[in-house]
């Protein structure tokens, strides 16, 4: 059997279940059943069907049937050849006269309804998809042909290929791992773009807003990851995948090998901070922001700011997130935007990912208070962040746990 | 017009024919499209859908019997993508019913349903073409995907239950049953949503105080 089966689950309901409601049970009569019977067993060829009251009510189901094929209308339509589509829809010698089944003459010979450039741009585009899928398969049957080429062997190419290879390795091992690192980037930036549309969802569900439910106030902590959720910010991220937005996986970096990446029944936030993946802005009850606002930053790769603060360890305000080892972070914004800062401070509008180092730039792991306390302090005098801090406005971008 | 067989232009297209492929997508531009829209439910969706399709037609033609039709090979791999779609769309998938579904059915088992009182109106009897679209679509969206897919599936490619049974390895009497089912279903859906609208029409009129 070729890979086209379809499973015969009938109880199967596929993702409509949730979505749609279902349709209520109806049955045909007896006669629509015996028509539809004939009319299937004809090859919906009317013509084939002889008993004439039969064929009545067969024409009444293919029409019926028919309208699941009228066509589908966009702007500027214009038609192709007619006669070619009929004569590859309907097997030869089998349309019915049109006197005998209007409604489903006039339904089938309604005619197509895609715009030809339409056309042309959806076969092209077709086509160089798989052209692609053609070079990558010549690109390995290339390689499967060196393969196949076996020399016969001595002791010294054995060891000349080894001292290649060894060399080879040493050059291409700092490729690879830069590779890895890469490919761990674009899981990360796959990730949030998929964390980015399930926000945009249950925002659309919740007036507008991301995620908020812990409700803690100024003066509360909020980086009690796992021990209540009414003073954790990231159970609000965890909201997304408690209530099915999103798959607890896609919450986890694949730089973080602690991340879990199936919730337990009943679970409200991650464990332990050790456990989170990526930062979300502090929202307490107070500044909250709006799904759609294009300068609120939402979500970011995690913060290095408040593992080390929690520890009561030195922190750095301008380092850039563990997850990439140090080299720059991914910023969810609140218009679903999803890109990459070398340096955590986000700007405004057209600056937004270029502001780093100037007036406008805004750090993302820190509360405009304590940056501008920051921007004073002389020597070695100590700025503490307690876990209770809040942004200052809505428009203060300041990532927690 | 090229007149080789679906079939034949298949294997002319294994055989190294690039051009045979470029007339077969455009063949089944079309068809395979609305069967598309129809069974995801939007264009956007379908056109990816569609290019899945034959990117799948193209990686797997090695597993294709030529003794097979090519047609409702190419339709029932178009279905597993449209279905591994939705699937991938999961629970977010967002269908657009306007109203509840009245009668029939809460509680008091299976309602018989006569097509000869279904209203299936030509495409020229005034009711607008976007409005139809619509209503179609409606219909189609109260079906479960299983029913919607045979209904579809044996619409588009013409076939009898044993060539369905076949192709779908469904048994014959899950065909029969299923497609009954999808018939009924989409008759009763079809007659609802048109009387949805006039009614909502009607209301409208009334409310407007003409």
């Amino acid at each position: 059997m070729h890979d086209a089966s379809i499973q015969p689950d009938p109880s199967d309901d596929g993702p409509q279940r949730a979505g749609a409601t279902p349709a209520p049970s109806a049955s045909l009569t007896p006669a629509d059943a015996a028509a539809l019977d004939a009319l299937v067993d004809a090859a919906f060829d009317l013509d084939a069907i002889t008993d004439q009251s039969l064929r009545q009510r067969a024409a009444r189901v293919a029409a019926l049937m028919g309208l699941a094929d009228t066509p589908v209308p966009v702007a500027n339509r214009a038609l192709v050849d007619v006669a070619f589509l009929r004569a590859t829809r309907q097997p030869a010698g089998s349309a019915a006269p049109a006197d005998e089944l209007p409604a489903l003459a006039a339904l089938l010979s309604a005619g197509p309804a895609f715009e030809s450039t339409d056309r042309d741009r959806l076969v092209a585009s077709t086509l160089s998809g798989i052209d692609r899928a053609i070079d990558a398969e010549r690109q390995r049957m290339r390689l499967d042909m060196r393969r196949g080429k076996v020399p016969s062997i001595s002791i010294r190419d054995i060891v000349s290929v080894a001292a290649v290879l060894l060399i080879a390795a040493s050059v291409v091992w700092p490729v690879l791992s830069h590779m890895r690192e890469q490919g761990r980037q674009m899981a990360c930036n796959s990730n949030l773009g998929i964390a980015s549309t399930a926000l945009a969802t249950y925002a659309n569900d919740y007036q507008y807003s991301p995620p908020m439910v812990a409700g803690f106030g100024g003066g509360t902590p909020w980086w009690n990851v796992g021990q209540s959720p009414q003073q954790s910010n990231s159970a609000n991220l965890y909201a997304l995948a408690r209530q099915d937005y999103v798959s607890l996986a896609s919450l986890a970096c694949p730089g973080n090998a602690g991340a879990p990446t199936v919730a337990a029944p009943g679970q409200q936030d991650w464990k332990s901070l050790e456990e989170i993946s990526y930062s979300y802005q502090i929202m307490p009850v107070a500044v909250r922001i709006t799904w759609g606002s294009p300068d609120a930053v939402v979500m970011t790769d995690r913060s290095p700011v408040i593992l080390r603060a929690v520890r009561r360890e030195v922190i750095d305000p301008w380092a850039n997130s563990p997850n990439h080892h140090g080299r720059g972070q991914h910023v969810v914004m609140g218009d679903g935007s999803v890109g990459w800062l070398s340096f955590p401070e986000i700007g405004q509008g057209q600056d937004r990912w270029s502001a780093a180092g100037t007036a406008h730039g805004d750090n993302i792991w820190l509360p405009r208070p304590i940056e501008r306390l920051l921007d004073q302090v002389t020597g070695r005098q100590r700025v503490d962040l307690k876990g209770v801090e809040i942004p200052e406005s809505a428009d203060d971008a300041f990532v927690g746990p | 017009m090229d007149q080789r067989t679906d079939e034949q232009l298949f294997a002319d297209y294994r055989r190294g024919d690039t051009d045979a492929f470029r007339t077969l997508i455009d063949r089944f531009h079309d068809d395979l499209l609305r069967f598309l829209i129809r069974l995801v439910g939007g264009r956007q969706a379908a056109e990816d859908v569609f290019q899945e399709t034959f990117l799948q037609i193209h990686t797997s033609g090695d597993s294709f019997d030529v003794e097979r039709r090519f047609r409702p090979w190419l339709f029932t791999i178009a279905a597993n993508k449209g279905r591994d779609y939705l699937r991938r769309k999961g629970r977010r998938q967002v269908m657009e019913l306007s109203a509840p579904i009245s009668g029939g059915g809460d509680g008091e088992g299976a309602s018989f349903i006569d097509l000869l009182r279904v209203d299936v109106p030509p495409p020229a009897s005034g009711l607008e073409a976007g409005e139809r679209d619509r209503q179609v679509q409606e219909a189609l969206a109260g079906l479960s995907h299983p029913l919607r897919e045979i209904l579809l599936l044996s619409y588009f490619n013409r076939l009898t239950y044993a060539q369905i049974a076949e192709e779908l390895s469904i048994p014959l009497g899950t065909v029969k049953s299923r497609l009954h089912a999808a018939v009924a279903s989409f008759a009763k859906r079809w007659s609802e949503v048109g009387k949805e609208t006039s009614d909502g029409a009607t209301k409208r009129r009334s409310d407007g105080g003409e």
